[in-house]
């Protein structure tokens, strides 16, 4: 496929990341919404572009905002690899795989999360989920773990609705588009 | 939206014009490689008392020969985290035995020491960012790679025209009736609002692909301009201050360890 096709859809996967991000702290909702880019450009360009659009998206966002997002490109990139994989093996357009990828990386974006804000904040991230994560500190006696359970719920929430998101708006896509990654159960019968 | 600050159309995001002190003249490759230093000697430090001693020194070399109080200042919303992560753990820390009334010293120490390396963290990037331009930083992407510094660049211009069509949008369903005040309504409201910029902003990738190749983006190579960033005499003394830094907290981490 066309590279400077390519090069744009980064740019723009990036720019629904950020816009995103900010829409959903503007209607103070309580999930992060910030991957919805990453999902998109890894369902349309496969598994490595989408990681790098997840992480540049926060390399983007540390330069011109928020310096303490930059670590947090490592979650954003894996979730760009995940669902890559994901939609090379499964396609993008049944109802089942956005749970799938939801349930996955309500376990694996923690995972790679909680050590990473342990690290930096001390586990805290000035939200909601402080309460939660106070609460499980005093029952379970392990600060990480307590972390990574406090993230799991916002996080399978968060993916699922972004996965979802996805799922529907890469239905609707022309065909073209849709022929950018080889996929083996695609329902569509590519037209040359 | 608080996302950068720009000033006639160019996005500024963290760049402070307020000086042009030794930092903001060090050019970017020194000054990315002495912060990369700076932060690895940081993360070596082996106590809570080395740290305090390592949060001062960055804090010095980043205020005196920087951006000086203004740096202070963006740091001041960090300070107040910093505070409620000490209290956080002083109340909640497991490791909590020797107490007095609600509070436990082992707690305030993991707390302080989280604490004093996120304001030196948040120094250093701050350090950093407050004294180069985005341009400039996404211009150096480009001498690693051509491609990524195109993807920042282009990005740059196509943010400001995406939060256009947000506000636009927005203002649209508002006139059709959208409103959000329960936790439903308000992610109802996001998705009416997210899905049109979302397709509205593949079209645009359509076109920007279109204009890439009109400008010969890919085609001949020798078109674009490189940027490759060089060593400047007259910095070198701050690459070394650095590299004594980070070496001075492994010996000190090497010691350490050793000595148990």
């Amino acid at each position: 496929m066309d590279k400077r096709l390519k090069i744009a859809i980064i740019v723009v996967g990036i720019g629904i990341n950020i816009v995103g991000g900010t829409l959903a702290s503007a209607l103070k909702l309580p999930l992060f919404l910030d991957t919805i880019g990453t999902i998109l450009a890894a369902v349309l360009l496969g598994p490595w572009l989408g990681a790098l659009t997840g992480l540049l998206s926060n390399i983007f966002q540390g330069v011109v905002t928020n310096p303490v997002t930059i670590p947090f490109a490592l979650v954003n990139g894996a979730v760009g690899l995940i669902v890559g994989f994901i939609a090379l093996k499964r396609g993008f357009e049944d109802y089942v795989t956005p749970l799938l990828v939801g349930l996955i990386l309500a376990i694996v974006a923690p995972l790679i999360g909680s050590p990473i804000a342990v690290y930096v904040f001390g586990g805290l991230t000035g939200g909601g989920v402080d309460i939660l994560y106070g609460i499980l500190l005093g029952s379970s006696e392990r600060i990480f773990s307590s972390a990574f359970l406090a993230r799991i719920p916002t996080n399978f929430v968060d993916k699922t609705i972004s996965a979802y998101l996805v799922m529907f708006i890469v239905r609707s896509l022309p065909v073209q588009w849709k022929m950018l990654t080889e996929r083996k159960n695609s329902k569509t019968t590519p037209v040359e | 939206m608080t996302e950068g600050n720009s000033e006639n159309g160019i996005m500024t995001g963290l760049y402070y014009e307020g000086t042009k002190s030794f930092w903001h003249r060090a050019p970017v490759k020194t000054k990315l490689f002495c912060s990369a230093l700076l932060l690895l000697g940081l993360v070596l430090s082996v106590n809570i008392s080395i740290l305090v001693v390592n949060t001062l020194f960055l804090l010095t070399l980043a205020v005196v020969p920087g951006p000086g109080i203004a740096l202070l200042r963006r740091l001041k919303p960090f300070v107040f985290f910093s505070l409620f992560i000490v209290l956080f753990h002083s109340l909640l820390n497991p490791a909590n035995t020797t107490t007095w009334g609600w509070l436990g010293w082992e707690g305030f120490l993991y707390g302080s020491t989280v604490a004093l390396r996120l304001v030196s963290i948040v120094g250093l990037a701050q350090l950093f960012l407050m004294t180069t331009p985005p341009g400039v930083v996404f211009r150096y992407f480009s001498s690693w790679h051509r491609d990524m510094g195109l993807i920042m660049l282009l990005l740059m211009g196509f943010l400001p025209v995406l939060k256009e069509e947000m506000t636009t949008t927005m203002q649209a369903q508002q006139t059709r009736g959208l409103h959000w005040q329960t936790l439903l309504e308000r992610l109802q409201a996001y998705l009416t609002m997210i899905i049109p910029v979302i397709i509205k902003s593949l079209y645009r990738a359509q076109g920007m692909a279109s204009l890439l190749l009109l400008r010969g983006y890919g085609e001949n190579q020798d078109v674009q301009t490189h940027f490759t960033p060089a060593w400047t005499k007259g910095y070198y003394w701050i690459v070394a201050l650095s590299s004594c830094f980070c070496a001075a907290n492994l010996v000190i981490l090497l010691r350490s360890r050793l000595m148990h």
